[in-house]
């Protein structure tokens, strides 16, 4: 394979340039996040301060095992992996819609102005999106406990259910994160090629069919891979809103790996138990995006490599 | 095409091995670059024979402006020679920077005012950076030495050296005192006197009588609006002692546990102490008693459903929101737990004592008053301990605590004259110049930062007007002694807690989820049965085995070793 | 679109009525729609605090640097990798992507940080996370999919380097995208606080989110304090009306902001690029 090689070579040197672009953007990965990486290896060790990360002993797997050991340990992956699947697929659909229909606004001013407030709620804390939630769902005055109660819901404390804890977290996130989210897909938007619209519009199609055949096969590398970027973060659930949204009525569907080792106490005492569960959601996160990357891979051409 | 890979591939590992001392950790350094300096005899100032400079480590409170320029802290600093150098922490990093601070190895001289209730140093830490490593240095001895204030406090209680001491029989963190009368009955019920008085009914005193009012409350339209819109008890799963299942269950038997999840796994899941045996209460005949009772109340509508899931700001809205009022009883540690201090609907809830059940049983859910640990911890690499000791001596004196709680004599207090009494009836100790604030930045005092002896003599000695009215905004603290007094002292068993028990690192790690899921699963059984979910007659076993499946005993063994332990020292 | 419009509206509405009504109206929950006891209280203790203002000003210098940094770096490494025919592009890609998912976590981070002086510097808050990988492969997915291979051979034909092709061809092209990441950077920058919270000492370096937190959580009852009773009552109730002023004031530049971004999302920027 001398021949090949040698082309490589060539490439090379002919596009030092873009080496040297890429050295910087590398410089600053390997210092802040590959030699912190190498923190990693106080998973299988017991640290100790006075010893140091590379003195400490060597524990092997043990702070995994006091992990998987823990009771219900099935039942918290369980959830969390369920909320963190509901919430992609709940909040995709929604983000690309509003994109579509923010682009098709003809008004300049109505778009901005529907861009601004769907925008907006991102901004609420999570504190305070919780308490909100939790006062429109008030057993007594709450006005969405009662519009649920007009079409049929039978009980009045939707927070002290365990079976609408999902829907409630998931939803609140779309509502909250759609407007945020679907700036990226009308950029992606705005980048299709406007001949293809030109196109469109001689062959006689309607706003819908448009919609259909340019628009979405437009963006559509940019639905992929946001899809497989999300399930990079499928053990990821975050901590704050669950934690304020959990009761003991809900806490079978509520008790995620992050709240769960939160009240273990031991997050901030013990790094080496905290960094052992880091490892394993990474672990589990790699699992399933290679495996969706794969897949993407498998039936069109876009893919994160 | 394999070969400019494995040579970037190599180039990287090289990149990476150079790069790798990056990572590394620096020893524990001593900050402060002084020398061994002498102290002077105890009790004199100031405490050293040359200015030596120390460096503490600290939050930064929001009620101090700031430290390098806070007249108490100059004061001090002149007073006893020490030129103190301060680093601060955000408040609200506490938890995260301490941690790390300690995990890197660049210790200050002394770790102030980061102890248990600001997030920051408590038994585990004792036990890792303590015990474990060696990090803190032991300071049994330095209490001995230079310390005669707070070892007179430490004489004084019962235990309490006990209480400070980790496995290994040294004491590593200094005690803030902080005694809070009405504190230690804080479970509390209150009901609405103008419905009693409208229904003609007087304050229940046992469990049939609450019973009866709350029927009353929910069918004969107490507040007169024609609607049956009452609530006849309600509480929530935050917020201050809002929970109501506690207060009922002291009827059957003595409990701490609570629903609430966030609440203490160790302390509030139901173990109690008889002698010198832990126990627990939660697969006791009494508890199923306590749960049928519970369970009625709910299944009649005589709990508000939302209770268990609800915070405190739902309940205060639900107490202070609707035009007239519709919740007669209701759990709170004080009224401002449910509705606004000094407002209409607050002055009408009134205390009630805690109430007896068919056997007898008649409790007040006890908290101890023990004192706060890791306010105060010094590094190994200081080089003059001594002089830390006899520095934070005198912020346990009157005076020394008066100063750092309220600023300078004459500004913020001043010594009681004849004729002023105390919270507690007995002659007054001092009087409040102004009035307690701890939002606002200020720069005269500490207010809460680091250590006090703020005992009760002391809290108690604070001069109140003797006429003032018990419902109003000013008249809280008298309240809360008087009523706490007389409604609840009588059922005060302090014997029946069990103090803090500290356990060793193998312990923690082996029992820290266990733990966790044994609380999480008797709360939320309790949960279950009071709403139905579960019946008391027919899950009862199945939820006996699922107690045991969590290794219950083991918990409770645990326990045991961990109590006896701290009692056969010192 | 209207029903998505009205679905946001109210609370929004309802946040920023609260943060004009009085603690009592929120603590009773008559707050609906219009502020109850309207008064400024909650605004005039946050801007009384003399931290603030200069909290904002470091907010802007961290957001306004930082993006910066971040989108350069960005583009750095996405426009490279987005050539497909360089060698060892999948490798830098995975390279990338690693991080993404694994971490050393908090305190090994630190110690780099710490080990380059770089503690209680302003360089602690841009530096360490400047290349968000989400958003650089957000990027590299762009730049593949929209900027066509004949744009880049026609160039090359007429001699232009990678440098000049990214500055003449790619940019211009790109400017929605540059527009959204550099968006979600500044958003991201502006809303940090935990960054800061570990690495800065001086509160004279602390951006506008510490220096709000710091006011709310005074305002929040601490019980096991049992400190006065009181006063504990006073500040719970400012707490709430507080939590709803400061979503207010920490949010309003950059919803501020947006409208300058909206007008890079402007369809047919690829007009007539081809034919040149």
């Amino acid at each position: 394979m001398p021949d090949l090689h040698k082309k490589t070579r060539k490439l090379m040197l002919e596009h030092w340039q873009l080496y040297l672009l890429l050295l910087f953007p590398l410089i600053n990965l390997i210092i802040f996040k590959y030699l912190p990486i190498l923190g990693l290896q106080m998973a299988f060790k017991d640290f100790r301060v006075s010893k140091g990360m590379w003195d400490s002993p060597w524990v092997g797997l043990k702070h995994f095992q006091a992990f998987f050991t823990s009771p219900n340990f099935w039942a918290i992956i369980g959830n969390t992996v369920t909320i963190s699947l509901y919430t992609i697929v709940a909040a995709f659909p929604f983000a690309i819609l509003l994109a579509i229909g923010m682009n098709e606004l003809s008004s300049a001013r109505a778009r901005k102005t529907v861009q601004f407030f769907t925008y907006a709620p991102y901004f609420i804390s999570t504190v305070v999106l919780v308490s909100m939630m939790m006062q429109m769902f008030d057993p007594r005055i709450g006005i969405l406990t009662r519009l649920l109660q007009l079409f049929g819901y039978r009980g009045d404390n939707v927070f002290g259910s365990a079976t609408a804890f999902r829907h409630l977290y998931v939803w609140s996130g779309v509502w909250q994160q759609t407007g945020y989210n679907a700036i990226m897909y009308l950029a992606a938007l705005t980048a299709i090629n406007v001949e293809l619209y030109d196109a469109a519009k001689v062959d006689g199609c309607s706003k819908w069919q448009r919609i259909w055949h340019v628009d979405l096969p437009g963006i559509q590398p940019t639905i992929i891979i946001l899809l497989i970027l999300n399930m990079g973060y499928i053990m990821s659930v975050g901590f704050e809103k669950v934690y304020l949204m959990q009761n003991p009525m809900n806490l079978e569907n509520s008790e995620i790996i992050a709240t769960y080792v939160y009240r273990m106490g031991l997050i901030n005492s013990n790094f080496s138990f905290s960094t052992a569960v880091g490892f394993f959601n990474s672990l589990i996160n790699l699992i399933l995006m290679l495996s969706v990357n794969k897949a993407a891979q498998k039936v069109g051409e876009t893919s994160l490599w | 095409m394999n070969n400019w890979k494995k040579q970037t591939f190599l180039f990287a590992c090289a990149l990476l091995l150079v790069l790798a001392p990056l990572c590394a950790q620096g020893k524990v350094e001593s900050s402060a670059k002084t020398d061994k300096v002498t102290v002077t005899p105890v009790g004199t100032y100031p405490v050293v024979t040359q200015p030596i400079s120390l460096t503490f480590l600290t939050h930064q409170p929001v009620y101090v402006e700031n430290l390098d320029t806070n007249r108490f802290a100059n004061y001090w600093s002149e007073k006893t020679g020490v030129d103190i150098v301060w680093e601060t922490i955000p408040r609200d990093a506490v938890k995260e920077k301490l941690n790390i601070i300690l995990a890197s190895g660049d210790y200050p001289d002394v770790f102030f005012g980061l102890g248990t209730q600001e997030q920051g140093i408590g038994a585990s830490h004792e036990m890792t950076y303590g015990v474990q490593e060696q990090m803190f240095l032991p300071l049994n001895d330095y209490i001995e030495q230079y310390m005669p204030n707070l070892s007179k406090l430490l004489d004084e209680r019962a235990g309490s050296r006990q209480f400070l001491t980790a496995p290994d029989g040294n004491i590593y963190s200094l005690p803030d005192f902080n005694e809070c009368y009405h504190c230690s009955l804080s479970q509390k019920m209150w009901i609405y006197q103008p419905w009693l008085d409208k229904l003609g009914l007087k304050m229940p005193t046992t469990t049939e009588e609450l019973y009866d009012v709350l029927v009353a409350f929910r069918d004969r339209d107490p507040n007169g609006n024609g609607k049956k819109d009452e609530i006849p008890m309600a509480g929530a799963i935050s917020g201050w002692n809002n929970n109501p299942e506690t207060f009922l269950i002291n009827a059957f038997t003595y409990t701490n546990l609570v629903a609430s999840l966030d609440a203490n796994v160790n302390t509030a899941v139901g173990f109690y102490r008889n002698g010198d045996t832990i126990k627990t209460m939660v697969n006791a005949p009494e508890y199923r008693e306590a749960l049928r009772y519970l369970s009625r109340l709910y299944k009649e509508g005589l709990i508000y459903s939302a209770s268990f899931s609800q915070n405190s700001d739902q309940l205060t809205q639900l107490v202070e929101g609707p035009a007239e009022p519709i919740v007669g009883v209701v759990a709170g540690g004080y009224g401002g737990m449910f509705s606004i201090v000094g407002g209409e609907r607050y002055r009408n809830f009134h205390p009630i004592s805690p109430v007896k059940g068919p056997e007898g049983a008649q409790f007040g859910r006890y908290f101890l008053q023990a004192p706060v640990i890791g306010n105060v911890a010094i590094s190994k690499s200081c080089k003059n301990p001594e002089v830390v000791a006899r520095m934070i001596d005198y912020l346990y004196t009157d005076e020394g605590t008066l100063m750092s709680n309220y600023g300078f004599e004459g500004e913020g207090w001043k010594w009681a004259e004849n004729g002023d009494y105390g919270l507690d009836g007995k002659k007054a100790i001092y009087r409040l110049l102004k009035p307690w604030n701890d939002m606002d930045p200020q720069n005269d005092c500490f207010v809460m930062l680091g250590v006090r002896a703020n005992t009760s003599r002391i809290r108690n000695g604070e001069a109140v007007n003797p006429d003032v009215d018990l419902y109003s905004a000013e008249g809280l603290e008298a309240l809360l002694y008087q009523k706490t007094e007389e409604l609840y002292a009588p059922y005060a068993h302090p014997e029946l807690e069990i103090p803090t028990l500290r356990f060793l690192e193998e312990e923690e790690q082996a029992f820290a989820s266990k733990r966790l899921a044994y609380a999480n699963y008797v709360r939320q059984s309790l949960v279950k049965f009071i709403t139905g979910a579960w019946s008391v007659e027919s899950n009862w076993s199945e939820y006996l085995q699922g107690l045991e499946k969590l290794d219950m005993q083991g918990i409770l063994d645990l326990n045991q070793k961990a109590y006896d332990r701290q009692n056969g020292k010192i | 679109m209207i029903a998505s419009t009205l679905v946001v509206l109210y609370p929004i509405v309802y946040i920023i009525s609260s943060s004009f009504s009085s603690a009592n109206a929120i603590i009773s929950g008559k707050v609906w729609l219009f502020p109850v006891e309207p008064n400024f209280n909650a605004y005039t203790a946050v801007f009384k605090n003399k931290q603030v203002l200069g909290g904002y000003m470091n907010s802007i210098i961290y957001t306004a640097g930082g993006t910066l940094i971040s989108v350069v770096l960005t583009i750095a490494a996405a426009y490279p990798l987005s050539r497909k025919f360089l060698p060892g592009r999948k490798f830098f890609t995975a390279m990338f992507v690693f991080t993404m998912l694994f971490s050393g976590g908090l305190i090994p981070t630190y110690f780099v940080v710490r080990n380059m002086h770089l503690i209680d510097t302003r360089w602690a808050i841009v530096l360490p996370n400047a290349l968000s990988i989400w958003n650089l492969m957000v990027t590299l997915t762009y730049f593949k999919t929209s900027l066509s291979e004949e744009l880049f051979e026609a160039a090359t034909l007429e001699g232009a380097s990678d440098m000049r092709i990214l500055t003449s061809i790619v940019l211009p092209l790109s400017q929605a995208i540059i527009a959204v990441i550099g968006l979600y950077y500044a958003i991201g920058l502006w809303n940090s606080y935990f960054d800061a919270l570990i690495y800065l000492k001086s509160s004279d370096k602390f951006p506008l989110q510490i220096i709000l937190r710091n006011i709310l959580i005074s305002n929040q009852a601490d019980l096991s304090m049992g400190a006065d009773m009181v006063a504990m009552a006073r500040r719970q109730g400012m707490a709430d009306v507080m939590k709803f002023a400061l979503i207010v004031i920490s949010s309003a530049p950059l919803l501020m902001v947006y409208p300058f971004v909206q007008k890079y999302f402007v369809k047919g920027v690829m007009l007539g690029s081809i034919k040149g």
